[in-house]
Formats: C-alpha cells, structure tokens, sequence
C-alpha cells in the first residue's frame, strides 16, 4: 500500500494551478455562469496548447499518454478553480471512449483533432427518464441503406450547446436482457435533424437537450462493437464517476480553504470566530469529508488504471464523494454566514458544482445499489 | 499509488489467519465480555505467549530490542486480522508492545528497558495505562495523584478513573505531580509501577455492555516506587506522555471489526425472510449496509494512512485523530445499522439461545458507547484536527 504522489505528479498539480490561477480567474467562472455555452474558446485553444486536451492519446495523436491517476490530479484543480468548458466531456469521456475502442481510422481523426483542440464533444447518454441503467437507453437506431437512422431525445448532454460531435448511446436491437442492443455511434452535431436545446442548469455546468429526428449517419460511425457497446458504456460510467470525484476534492478542498481563510479573520465578541469550538468542529467534520474524499478518489483512479473498471470501490469512491461534497459545501455556507448566501463570496457557485456533481454518473443511492449487489 | 497489500503483506495476512484457527484457542473467539473472568483469563494469557513466539506483537519494534523493524502498515494488518476473526482486546490492542514499549525505547533508561521490554515481547507482562482520574479526562494534565520523593523512592498519592484491563495488570504507566509548584504541563512524571506494590487498591467497575473485571479506579495510598522507574525527566512526564499518545490506535480495530460483521449481517439479511421477503432485498435495509460498506472503506484507507505516514517517518498529527473519530463514530453507526436490521431479536444478549450472530450486536452496541470517549473524546479529536490540521487559533 503506498499513498505516494509522484513528483512529476505534484508538478503537474504545480502548473495546473498556476495556469488556471491566471487564465480562469474567478471572474471567468463567474462570467460562465450566465453564459449560454459556458466555453470560452480562448481558455481552450491555451489549454491545448499546454497538451492537456491529448493527455490520455499516444505521442502518434498529438498526446502526452497519461494515466488516469494523472488525469484525476489535472481533474482536482480544474475543480478548486471551477474551470468552465467541454474538457470532461471532450477528453476524459469522448475521448478514452474513441482511444479505448475506436478504429485506427477514427483515433487518428478524432484524436488528433481533439489534442490541437479543434473538434469539441459531448456525450449523450441520459435520456427524458433520467437513468444510468442500461434499460433506460431507448433512443433507437435501425440501420437503413449502410446508415444508421437516429430517432429520440436525450436529457441533461453536458455541453451539448458546445458540442461538434456526440458519442450517442442508442438501442440497435431489443432484447431481454437490456444490456444487449445497445451500440456507441459518432454523431456530428451538425447532422439533419438534431435539435439542440440548452437547458438552464444552476452554476457554471451547461446541459442541454439533443432531440434526433431521423438523424443519418454513416454506419462507420459505429464506435466499438455493435449491439454489444454497454461494456464501453460501463466504462465511460467509471471514468465520468472517478472523474467527477476528482474534480469534487478539488473543489471541497477550495471550499473548506476559503473557509478557513475566513473563519480566521472574521471577529466576533472580540475575537476570530475560528477560535469558537462550534466553528472548529464545522472546520473539522469538513477536513474530515475532504481527506476520506481525496484517498477513495485516488484508490478509485487507481483502479481506473489498473483496468478494474467493475471494482465497487469505484461505486465506493462516487456515493461517498456525491454526499461529502455537498456536505462541506453546505457547512462553508454555515461558516460564512449570510455574506455566503450572496454572490459577493463564491461559495453558492461551489454548492450548484457539488450538486450537479452528485447527480451526475450517479448519485449515492445508485452507487449504494450496485455496492449491495457485490456484498 | 498503489492500494494493494505486497505479496508478502498477502502472505501475512493469510498466516495471521492460519494461525488464529490452528494454533489459538476457539474459545476465544468473540470472547470479549468474558475475556478478563477467572475462567477465560488463563486462556487469554494462554494465547498471548502463543502470539509472542510468532514475535508478531512486537514485529514493529527495532531489532536492538527482539523487533523485526516491520512496518506500520505490516502491524495493523495484525491487529486489523484479530479484530476480524474476534480476538479480544486484550490480544489484538495490547497496550505493553503498542504503548508503552515504543515509550520506554524512546524515553526510558537502560536498566528500564532492559528489565521491561523481554517479558512484554514475550507476553508475560500485561499492562494497562493510567491516566485518566476523577477530574482529569479530555484534561489530561490536571492531575491530582502526587509523587513526592523520599530518598530512592517516590511515594504516590492519588486516584486513576476508568482504568482498563487494571485488575489483570501486572504494570501501569502513570502519571503523577512531581512538583506542586511548578507550571502546568511542567509538574508530572511518568511512572511505571509494579501493579503488586503494597498501597495499591482496587475498584471493579461494572460496563454497560455486560463486562465485567475490565474497568477499575484505582486507589495508590502511599504507594513506594523506585526512582528508577521514572520514565524521562522527573518534570518531563507530560512530553513523554504526549508521546504515547500520539502513538495511540488510529481504531484500525474497529475497521476489522466493521468488515467482519458487515460480512455476518449481510449473510444474516440474506437468509432471514421477514413479510415473505428476504430482509436483504428490502431496500431501505440494502441502502445502509451499502453506505455502511462505503464509511468502512473510508475508515480503512484513513487508518493505513496513518500507518503509511508513521513509515515514511512523518508525525500522524491529525491524522491519526482523523482515523481515530472517524472509526468509532462509523462503529457506533454501524452497530445501530446492524441492530435494527435484527429487529426484535437485536437487544437479545449473548446467553440468550435466539440471540443472532451469538449476541455480537447486541454487546456491540452498547460497546460501541465508550469508542467516541476514550483515548480521547470526539470533541477533542476534532479540536485537534481543527487546531493542528487548519491551523484555527486556540483562543
């Protein structure tokens, strides 16, 4: 067991954080907020430049070949500065999805683009029921001609408004068991028939509704096997829920940092209110949720690495992190007091992440479901 | 990072188990509520040269004296194993080779170590700490009980509360005022003293969870110790003390306890059928032993943190506070959980032929009461993880 963080991992945190302290000041997140697309095209193309939109590709597609590990820690400070923009939905999700079971031909396209940061994505995987099961995927494709023909409506796509191409999760054939007949196609967003309507989430996330109404595309836009694309769905489950636990100890640890910085400062009765026994356990139970985040998140990007995509560690890791985030949200806001409850301090905008955070690739409760089912 | 145990780590772990079931006796096995009655007792003694022979109690100490220099992370997966398969406190949390020892290689005088380190690695000593009293708890350093020196002896005077395993100790640390007059923290010594010498009286208290002969007062009237048996400076018992207690459990104990009923209840969910429908499937029953597993599995990565950190020679400061809080309130959770799972057959104690699981839950809810209290109260753990882990001022 070793709880080691490489140095060339603390250097990359170390440049994380300078970057994004200069490029996505609070002002940028706090613009992103009301912004209808949430992505600024200047912050991308810097980020690509520095190699982090082909962190997971091989040299040969313009890519650093990083770990998962490595990606959790770049995830941890995109989540202390709330960096807005399609990078989850583009690199951690997209992205391994089309390295892991893509064609030569379609890795080199799409990777390549990807990395110099010229094609964003976005995956649509939910649907109107709002579910991760594989059941609840029902928006059909028939192959028709040498294409596929798309007809359905997926629910709560991030960065769907932003997005060149979708990973669709569709039904190509019914079965009884529900795992079967589902198959990952690449959709370009500018295909007839796709209708895209942003959905106004709270925060700097930005969703949207994909409606597909006899949508074409061209049967070798079939990512990984037909029928039988629910392992690959699996596996962008896990990377979204280790991702999403990543970018969440980032931001509790921003929360909990503000927080301290706060209740040290702040005077009452003639003394920092950070001295009140009252304070120091809210401060503690939220060090508490912080630091059992941080090691079920690495143990669960360890996994990730280690190809244990199934393990319930990871559905450990998620349902755990889905409650601790908003909890230590929920007490900076007690901390601060009423200034917390206005826009002056960024705390609600620390609070909208942890509960879109919660809810995406499940919430506890569906973690706790696929945990009970391995004891 | 790397979370799993290394091959030989594995090896251990298997050995441990091994061992418990072919070379310990069965009877020992959940055998905490009787473990210090005259009947059980010398089997527990029994058990413990056994496990001193292995050299496992004390694998963690230096080799100059009879350790093996293994790691932290090597010791708590002995003590997270016994935890596991049931083996009492008295084995699995020992204070000589986990306390004391580490304190007297640290702080005590030759002729100190050299008379008391072989007799606990070779667990024929058993020790029990002092220092809790009627007004000193959570504050440690108000102690009352007096050492005054008359030649070669300190005389002690006092009363220690709550003292576990006393009535079976052959050795207790204390701690007493070595100087009425001097400041606070800078007034105690740290004595060890033969549990024998004339002056020495005890109390039994009774626990809520049924054992007996566990917990005592104990009374020192002019009790006559060498002093020799002053462990570091005569005013310096306060640093010493500190020192052990940061070596205190990080409740890895309560991890394998954890794991191994979250092991039991979940077959026990399984196989009960309650309104036709196996208590397993009933999901607000599913819903907390999965929340259950999840709290556990952050409890266990805390307490081999701290082991990991103790092995890189760093100072688990909050740490192990952190663990410490951390495992005995998901204790006292989970015991709740698993009570309420059995329903009306929950509070049925162990001598009850229908108390489920042998009467475990039942002792281990009310057990469980004393974790957020002892070795330091919940309350004060998170004032040390807010003070010494967020730097929040003091006053």
């Amino acid at each position: 067991m070793d709880f080691t963080i490489t140095n060339e991992q603390e250097m990359l945190r170390t440049s994380a954080r300078e970057f994004l302290d200069a490029e996505c000041p609070k002002s940028l997140m706090r613009t992103m907020e009301t912004d209808d697309f949430g992505h600024s095209t200047e912050f991308w193309q810097k980020m690509a430049s520095l190699g982090w939109l082909g962190m997971p590709s091989p040299e040969q597609y313009g890519g650093t070949n990083f770990s998962f590990q490595d990606m959790a820690i770049l995830l941890e400070e995109m989540g202390r500065s709330l960096s807005p923009g399609p990078f989850f939905s583009t690199v951690v999700l997209c992205g391994q999805a089309i390295l892991e079971a893509g064609t030569d031909n379609q890795k080199a396209d799409f990777m390549t683009k990807i990395a110099s940061g010229k094609l964003v994505m976005a995956l649509a995987f939910t649907e109107p029921s709002a579910s991760y099961k594989p059941v609840a995927i029902s928006v059909r494709a028939e192959l028709s001609g040498g294409n596929y023909v798309i007809n359905g409506t997926k629910m709560f796509v991030s960065d769907g408004q932003t997005a060149d191409y979708f990973i669709v999760v569709t039904r190509t054939r019914q079965s009884t068991n529900p795992q079967h007949g589902i198959s990952l196609l690449l959709v370009d967003a500018r295909s007839h028939g796709i209708t895209v309507n942003p959905l106004r989430v709270m925060g700097i996330d930005k969703q949207a509704e994909v409606v597909f109404q006899n949508v074409r595309v061209p049967s070798e836009n079939l990512l990984g096997s037909v029928d039988e694309g629910w392992l690959l769905a699996e596996k962008l489950l896990a990377w979204g829920a280790v991702g999403k636990c990543a970018e969440s100890v980032g931001g509790a640890q921003a929360a909990l940092d503000m927080t301290v910085d706060y209740v040290k400062n702040r005077n009452a009765f003639g003394q920092p209110i950070g001295s009140f026994q009252a304070i120091q356990h809210h401060c503690a139970n939220m060090l508490a949720d912080v630091y059992t985040s941080r090691y079920l998140m690495h143990q669960a990007a360890w996994l990730v690495d280690e190809g244990e995509f199934q393990s319930p560690e990871i559905s450990k890791a998620k349902a755990w992190i889905s409650d601790a985030y908003r909890r230590v949200t929920t007490l900076a806001h007690q901390c601060h007091g009423a200034i917390a409850f206005t826009k002056e301090i960024d705390i609600h905008l620390y609070h909208k992440k942890a509960k879109i955070n919660e809810i995406l690739f499940g919430d506890a409760a569906f973690h706790w479901d696929r945990i009970a089912g391995d004891l | 990072m790397d979370f799993r145990f290394s091959t030989e780590q594995q090896a251990f772990q298997t050995e441990i188990r091994d061992f418990i079931f072919t070379e310990l006796p069965q009877e020992l096995l959940w055998s905490e509520k009787v473990a210090f009655t005259d009947a059980v007792w010398p089997t527990v003694l029994e058990a413990r040269k056994e496990l001193a022979k292995m050299g496992w109690p004390t694998m963690h100490w230096p080799i100059a004296y009879g350790g093996q220099c293994a790691s932290h992370i090597t010791q708590a997966i002995l003590v997270e194993e016994l935890a596991y398969w049931g083996m009492p406190q008295a084995i699995t949390v020992d204070d000589g080779p986990n306390l004391i020892g580490p304190t007297i290689i640290r702080f005590g005088s030759d002729h100190l170590k050299k008379t008391l380190l072989p007799p606990i690695a070779s667990g024929k000593t058993f020790w029990c700490q002092g220092y809790t009293e009627p007004g000193a708890g959570s504050d440690l350093a108000a102690v009352r009980t007096t050492a005054s020196q008359d030649g070669n002896h300190y005389v002690i005077n006092g009363q220690k509360d709550f003292i576990s395993g006393a009535a079976r100790a052959d050795w207790i640390h204390i701690l007493a005022r070595t100087d009425p007059e001097a400041p606070r923290h800078r007034n105690l010594g740290y004595f060890v003293v033969d549990m024998r010498s004339p002056g020495i009286t005890l109390r039994p208290l009774d626990e809520a969870h049924g054992r007996s002969g566990m917990l005592n007062e104990v009374f020192f009237d002019n009790v006559r110790v060498p002093v020799a048996n002053l462990v570091g400076e005569r005013n310096g018992g306060w640093e010493v003390a500190m020192s052990t207690l940061t070596i205190e459990r990080s409740g890895i104990e309560n991890v394998g306890h954890a794991r191994s009923l979250l092991k039991d209840i979940t077959a026990y969910a399984r196989e009960t059928v309650r309104d036709g429908e196996s208590l397993f499937y009933v999901a607000l029953i599913r819903n907390k032993l999965a929340e259950m597993a999840v709290k556990i599995e952050a409890c266990r990565l805390a307490a081999y943190r701290v082991a990991w950190l103790r092995d890189k020679g760093l100072n688990p400061a909050y740490e192990s506070s952190m663990s410490k809080l951390l495992s005995s309130e998901m204790w006292q959770q989970f015991t709740d959980v698993a009570l309420q799972i059995l329903g009306h057959y929950g509070p049925l104690e162990s001598y009850s032929r229908y108390a489920p699981l042998k009467g475990r839950v039942e002792e281990a809810y009310m057990g469980s009461i004393v974790e957020t209290i002892y070795e330091g109260t919940s309350e004060i753990q998170r004032n040390i993880i807010a003070q010494s882990g967020l730097s929040l001022p003091r006053k």
